[in-house]
């Protein structure tokens, strides 16, 4: 969270492309990558709740996860 | 300020033998007994934009020299401030430390200054409003901070111009057949800089330069005169040409790597290492004008700076663990009620 203000304040006060600037913004994948961590394990608990199999529940996440494993590689890349 | 008797005769009034002190609003100096107004513009002003070449293989012609001066040497920030006909403390006014006084300093002439434009009192308001702008402040941060003043200072920094002629070697990724190859590139870029400003000062850290000085204006130096300081504090410059030049290394190879990284417009750029010949360096020492506005909350020193010639501001602040947990609580929480949704949906 602490990461996410650092990163919005230095997005709209410190001079963009400047040496502060880039170690401000350096590593805001990590707030990316704990949204994404959350969301997923929620589908997975919303998906059993609702259908009652854990396990098929899993199953269907398995393509989920791929497709955010994808988003989160173009992420950390681009960090 | 390297000579006391000099600097008391340009700030002594001819009208009524008052005191006058350099008002930003006004841009000259004003009595503060009868108000007479004295100009400080000179016939030379435009040579103050003046840069100066510095080659690494020959010794510095420009020495230190030793000054009469009124000095604090702050114990806690290591700063040392000289002030042009104003009264002494005993706590420095840009980070609150005790300061020992001294009557001589042993500095580089400053050739060239940006007087101040922002007065002390939207200074204040500047910087009051920065904070109350803070998102998961403490509550009662407002309140600390109200009790606090500006305090103006003149801040050494250098500006450097350079060419850099960099050859570089880096690793990318591409994607193959949903496999992830490494590939090896090199290239060269020719790079610009041009007045790039490196505080020489431990009043101002690289962050807070790049909070406050988004735009640097030559033409707005002006040759040193103690009239531009009377009424502000004012640091000397300690650093030799190699010092400064040594001092923004982190911050230009850090720039020059971004430049490769945009040079090659590739992605999973890593593993970049680079050699530069640079060339045509020159500089400037000089002085630049902010508001230091010096707070403590719970024990930490922190600070608030007001540039003085825009007024931008940028600082320290101490975050709200509550208000932090509390913020990450609704994040998280929003974000799980879209997963539950998602995953009772059965979307995807
Ligand atoms: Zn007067
Ligand atoms: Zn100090």
């Amino acid at each position: 969270m602490r990461k996410l203000i650092t990163v919005y304040e230095a997005k709209h006060e410190l001079k963009h492309g400047s040496a502060g600037w880039l170690r401000s913004i350096r590593g805001w994948s990590m707030v990316a990558f704990w949204l994404m961590t959350t969301w997923f394990a929620a589908t997975i608990i919303g998906d059993w709740a609702v259908n009652g199999d854990l396990g098929a529940a899993i199953d269907r996440g398995w393509l989920r996860l791929r497709i955010l494993l994808e988003i989160a590689m173009a992420i950390m890349e681009s960090d | 300020m390297d000579d006391i008797s000099a600097a008391q005769s340009e700030l002594q009034c001819s009208n009524c033998a008052g005191q006058c002190i350099y008002d930003p609003a006004q841009q000259a100096l004003v009595c503060t007994s009868c108000a007479t107004r004295y100009g400080l513009e000179t016939e030379h002003d435009d040579r103050a934009a003046q840069e100066f070449d510095f080659d690494p293989d020959t010794p510095e012609d420009d020495s230190p020299v030793l000054a009469e001066t009124r000095v604090h040497h702050c114990e806690t920030c290591g700063g040392d401030v000289v002030f042009v006909g104003q009264t002494l403390s005993e706590r420095c006014a840009y980070c609150d430390g005790p300061v020992v006084l001294a009557t001589s300093d042993t500095g580089y002439q400053t050739k060239a200054l940006i007087p101040f434009r922002v007065p002390e009192h939207d200074a204040q308001v500047a910087a009051l409003d920065w904070v109350a702008k803070r998102w998961a402040a403490p509550s009662d941060l407002n309140a600390v901070v109200a009790k606090a003043r500006v305090a103006g200072l003149y801040v050494p920094f250098w500006t450097f111009d350079s060419e850099e002629a960099v050859n570089y070697w880096a690793k990318y990724k591409i994607r193959r057949n949903k496999r992830t190859v490494v590939r090896k590139t090199s290239g060269a870029l020719r790079i610009t800089f041009d007045d790039l400003l490196v505080p020489a000062s431990p009043h101002i850290t690289p962050l807070i330069r790049d909070g406050i000085l988004h735009d640097f204006e030559p033409r707005r130096l002006r040759p040193y005169r103690p009239g531009y300081l009377a009424g502000f504090g004012a640091e000397r410059h300690h650093q030799s040409v190699a010092e400064g030049l040594a001092a923004n290394a982190e911050d230009k190879d850090l720039l020059i790597r971004n430049r490769i990284k945009g040079h090659l417009g590739k992605s999973g750029v890593h593993d970049v290492r680079y050699i530069t010949d640079t060339s045509g360096v020159r500089y400037r020492r000089i002085l630049l004008p902010v508001w230091i506005l010096h707070y403590q909350y719970k024990g930490a020193a922190m600070k608030v700076v007001v540039c003085g010639m825009q007024g931008r501001t940028y600082g320290e602040r101490p975050f709200s663990w509550a208000k932090l947990t509390g913020y990450a609580a609704v994040l998280s929480g929003l974000t799980i009620a879209f997963g539950l949704a998602w995953g009772a949906g059965g979307l995807l």
